[in-house]
């Protein structure tokens, strides 16, 4: 009672000790705040309004889309074996690749990529040729305005912890692969390894991270096929299978892995088996199949060990901005008995080895300069069908290959160009041509190359 | 080599020592996060990122707070938050990195 007695006292004196002009003040200052919530209890309406407005434009808008259009010129010379030079100044090409990516919750995301390569004007390349829109490297070759599937992947992690495992399925991310990315003037590689694979190839993907204990370490498997020997379209009677075929379908198996990557070492390996892999079987010439090629010729093992180092030196600005990498690899054909590989039924080994150095140009604000070279032996058959290189496979060079390249971007890097050089010095036949033949010279083969290239490119 | 090409090579060399840093790049923040932060916070580079929101690193940036928001995201790395070489040589890196893969930025993982 005592207590309420003099609380009541404490507050009256409070108010009494209060003068009429504080009072006044603070009548004032409670109007204006008043006024004030008022104005944002508005504002806050209107804002709803409009967040509902951009929710409704945006409601089942699942996919987000990139542009990446680069407009390319080339110019090609090729000295042929006993047969003078051909050449084409002035090869015109348009490339588009719509990207689309999307990622409904935390562990589920997709990825896909749509692609026309088009050459200016060209509609003569030969439609009769069987390997020219083959699956493996459609939209990366230049040829007419049709759109593309390129890549298009959806990836789960299954399991997170210290061995986080995800799976993935569908057209993988398989060309423009680790090291070939600073020639494309692209950022971010693509899945595999360059030095072996350069090609779009459908499979299945488990993933498995910190796979050997080691920073940035991870190993993948991935199953897939690279052909398939149907040859009942959909308006036979037998939809989809094959009848008296002699073609087998071509399966492959790559375990791509990142050993160690701390940010400035990353070195990678990866085993790759192709099986019934292409080759020549002599009962099978013909007029339509002069070479007697077919699949199921045998096995094909493909390894490469590559080390790429960003920042030679922290301290040095130079250093700090250039990359260098060394990469050695190999690829072996197995031919089964009565077929043919490299247009031998023995056993045979090619290696390769790759270098390159890419620095700042000294002269713009971001600039850079590489230099590549490739040295690649008589059996050396990697699986780089979809490399962008017109004048053929660059790494898979049997013989000498020199690259220089310089990628200026501007805006932020969503313009760039490029002016590149290549130059490839054949001892063997080129593998990307009747990659089933024996890689001796013949009369009329490029006994060397050269390619150089300008290109302006949008990217967003 | 002849002389010209030599004193031309050793030109661009000399040259290149002294030149300055190519302009802010996330990419390059991520490999300084995976290279010098990574061990020491215990989680990645798209963890870190994620911490803030595309504003709130912004806010942080303008304000001159961001190194101490990250340290805030990483208390371990208060050391290499407060080195020279972070202000002057990483934090636009750094930034560019958590700026494109904060907790509302929309970037996809890869593969």
């Amino acid at each position: 009672m005592k207590k309420t007695i003099l609380s009541f006292f404490i507050i009256c004196g409070l108010f009494s000790s209060l003068s009429a002009d504080d009072i006044s003040d603070l009548k004032v200052q409670i109007d204006t705040l008043t006024k004030k919530v008022n104005k944002l209890e508005k504002k806050q309406k209107r804002t709803n309004k409009s967040l509902a407005k951009v929710k409704k434009h945006d409601a089942y808008d699942n996919i987000k889309w990139n542009i990446d259009f680069r407009t390319a010129y080339d110019n090609l010379n090729y000295k042929l074996k006993d047969a003078g030079s051909v050449s084409n100044p002035s090869l015109l090409s348009s490339r588009l690749w719509l990207g689309m990516g999307a990622a409904p919750t935390s562990k589920l995301s997709f990825k896909g990529q749509i692609a026309v390569y088009n050459t200016w004007g060209g509609n003569n390349l030969p439609a009769t040729d069987p390997f020219q829109n083959v699956n493996w490297r459609a939209s990366s070759k230049a040829d007419d305005i049709t759109l593309k599937l390129r890549r298009a992947y959806f990836v789960y992690s299954i399991t997170g912890g210290k061995y986080p495992l995800s799976i993935s399925a569908g057209r993988r991310a398989a060309s423009e692969g680790f090291l070939a990315n600073h020639r494309e003037g692209l950022k971010k590689p693509g899945s595999p390894l360059a030095h072996i694979t350069n090609m779009e190839v459908d499979g299945v993907m488990f993933r498995v991270g910190n796979a050997f204990g080691l920073d940035g370490s991870y190993i993948k498997f991935v199953l897939g096929r690279s052909y398939t020997n149907i040859n009942q379209s959909s308006y036979s009677g037998t939809p989809y299978t094959t009848v008296n075929s002699t073609d087998a379908n071509v399966n492959f198996f790559v375990i791509p892995m990142s050993i160690y990557n701390d940010g400035q070492y990353n070195l990678m390996a990866q085993y790759t088996a192709i099986f019934d892999f292409m080759g020549t079987k002599q009962s099978l010439i013909s007029t339509q199949n002069p070479n007697g090629a077919t699949t199921g010729a045998g096995l094909k093992h493909m390894g490469a060990v590559s080390l790429q180092v960003d920042g030679l030196n922290e301290d040095v600005d130079f250093l700090d901005e250039s990359t260098f990498f060394i990469s050695a690899a190999f690829t072996t054909s197995n031919p089964k008995s009565g077929y043919k590989m490299l247009g031998s039924d023995k056993t045979h080994t090619g290696y390769s080895f790759w270098t390159g150095f890419i620095f700042p140009d000294t002269f713009t604000e971001d600039g850079k300069i590489g230099l590549e070279y490739n040295y690649g032996t008589k059996y050396w058959a990697p699986m780089t069908w979809a490399e962008d290189t017109m004048s053929s496979s660059k790494i898979a060079t049997r013989g000498n290959a020199y690259e220089a390249y310089w990628n200026l971007p501007f805006e932020d890097g969503h313009f760039s160009t490029q002016l590149r050089y290549t130059y490839m010095d054949y001892n063997y036949k080129s593998n990307i041509e009747e990659f089933w033949a024996a890689p001796d010279l013949q009369v009329g083969d490029a006994t060397s190359t050269q390619d150089v290239r300008f290109y302006l490119r949008y990217q967003y | 080599m002849n002389i010209y090409k030599k004193v031309a090579l050793a030109g661009i060399i000399g040259f290149g020592l002294l030149s300055t840093a190519a302009s802010a790049d996330a990419d390059k923040g991520m490999r300084i996060y995976q290279k010098k932060l990574k061990s020491a916070c215990g989680f990645s580079g798209a963890v870190f990122a994620a911490k803030h929101t595309q504003d709130e690193w912004a806010e942080a940036k303008e304000n001159g707070e961001l190194g101490n928001v990250m340290i805030e995201a990483c208390p371990a790395g208060k050391d290499f938050f407060e080195s020279a070489k972070f202000k002057k040589k990483f934090s636009t890196h750094l930034y560019d990195f958590v700026h494109d893969f904060a907790s509302d930025s929309g970037n996809i993982p890869s593969c």
